[in-house]
């Protein structure tokens, strides 16, 4: 019976171990990168998550967007968000971001941007942007900086694309691609529930 | 004999606690349907508990190579369908309750920039937003107020009116918020009168559920 259980066990772990050794695709189109380095060959593989739900995204999410790290993101909270005139966009939907996001995030969930949303152009005017129907002017409109889940979520640069798409201004976005997972695996705090 | 009668009812009574304390730390530890225990992180977890029900397959032969890799399609397979469910309901096209979603986050906007959600018809809001599309599909281009307030100011030969001949009066209606409304001038109001007295008796005699003719030339 002891010896049953001691198989069983022994074979719990040796089926779990190839299990992490498990390579995953890291890009939509690549799934292990080879290089040499004095002409022995390595290559760079992946285990745990896989794409395409978690693809790794590049450190830009379109030309003329800033990419920010955390401190500069708590720079624009102070300078941007306290002033008014920036806001922090959450992109992830409404259920996790309710669990915990970055404090002075505001939920506004990816779908949302998509041009075939019938109700854009009134969201986009929550944003600033007059007459953002008839000839959208972002000269009042906010600063933005965007995130989703983390470096391997491709939502936030989605969301990116589609304002950019929409007229928004480059110079007005930025990326914040380390996002809300980045952001808590560094200890920084959460606020819940916002 | 009330001795021991005693006793045991202090045994029931302390039983009865002991039970109740018990019931209560074990729903304030475990928290049973919580939407906490919804998250992720515990579907996650429920992948290693499927392979280890697979294990016993895995244990007559001692070659692990090989039959480590069999219960692998399980563990990957498993993973994947919850990992699909998330990015579904994320996926873009999703048509759920975009209008819902989208004016939820509009709020949440507001409430931050401005410090309070949109009050329902104003800028902003749904019913602000209903309104201004059924405006737009339904009525003909000519009755849309823009161009009536760029007509006004002409006067002339052009038509000066909203092509609307009659108008239903709701309460709290003036003759001279309905000048406003319709025309966007005061002076209006006084041409509304002299169209309807045969009605009206007074300027001061509106009555809700009136139904006005309107000058139409």
């Amino acid at each position: 019976m002891v010896s049953v259980r001691r198989a069983v066990i022994a074979a719990s772990i040796a089926a779990g171990s190839p299990l992490i050794a498990q390579s995953a695709a890291i890009t939509e189109s690549a799934s292990a990168f080879s290089f040499t380095m004095n002409g022995a060959e390595m290559s760079v593989t992946r285990s745990g998550p896989s794409c395409p739900s978690s693809c790794i995204q590049p450190m830009t999410a379109a030309a003329g967007v800033e990419t920010l790290g955390e401190l500069e993101v708590i720079g624009f909270l102070q300078n941007l968000v306290s002033t008014g005139s920036g806001l922090l966009i959450d992109v992830r939907m409404p259920g996790t971001f309710s669990s915990g996001s970055v404090p002075g995030a505001v939920n506004v969930p990816v779908a949302t941007f998509l041009p075939d949303n019938p109700y854009r152009a009134d969201l986009l005017s929550a944003l600033g942007v007059a007459n953002p129907e008839s000839s959208p002017s972002f000269a009042g409109a906010f600063s933005l900086v965007v995130f989703g889940n983390g470096p391997d979520d491709g939502t936030a640069r989605d969301a990116i694309q589609h304002l950019l798409g929409a007229g928004y201004p480059a110079n007005k976005v930025k990326y914040y691609r380390g996002g809300a997972s980045t952001w808590s695996a560094l200890g920084l705090n959460n606020s819940v529930g916002q | 004999m009330t001795q021991t009668s005693k006793n045991a009812g202090l045994i029931r009574m302390a039983l009865m606690g002991t039970a109740f304390i018990a019931l209560t730390i074990f729903l304030v530890v475990f928290q049973p349907g919580s939407p906490r225990n919804a998250q992720s992180s515990f579907t996650l977890e429920e992948p290693t508990t499927v392979t280890r029900v697979a294990d016993p397959v895995t244990v007559a032969p001692t070659v692990n190579e090989p039959l480590a890799v069999v219960p692998m399609p399980v563990q990957r397979t498993a993973p994947a369908p919850t990992a699909q469910i998330t990015s579904s309901t994320q996926a873009p096209g999703q048509p759920t309750n975009m209008r819902d979603m989208t004016f939820s986050a509009i709020s949440n906007l507001k409430s931050v920039t401005t410090g309070e959600a949109p009050a329902p018809g104003q800028p902003g809001s749904l019913l602000h937003s209903v309104v201004k599309r059924s405006i737009a599909n339904g009525a003909p281009p000519q009755t849309t107020s823009p161009q009536v307030t760029e007509i006004k100011p002409v006067s002339t030969n052009a038509p000066r009116f909203p092509a609307a001949v009659s108008y239903f009066v709701r309460p709290g209606d003036t003759l001279l918020s309905i000048a406003i409304e319709l025309y966007g001038d005061r002076s209006a109001a006084n041409e509304i009168f002299q169209q309807n007295t045969n009605i009206m008796s007074s300027p001061d005699s509106l009555k809700p559920g009136m139904v006005l003719k309107l000058p139409s030339s």
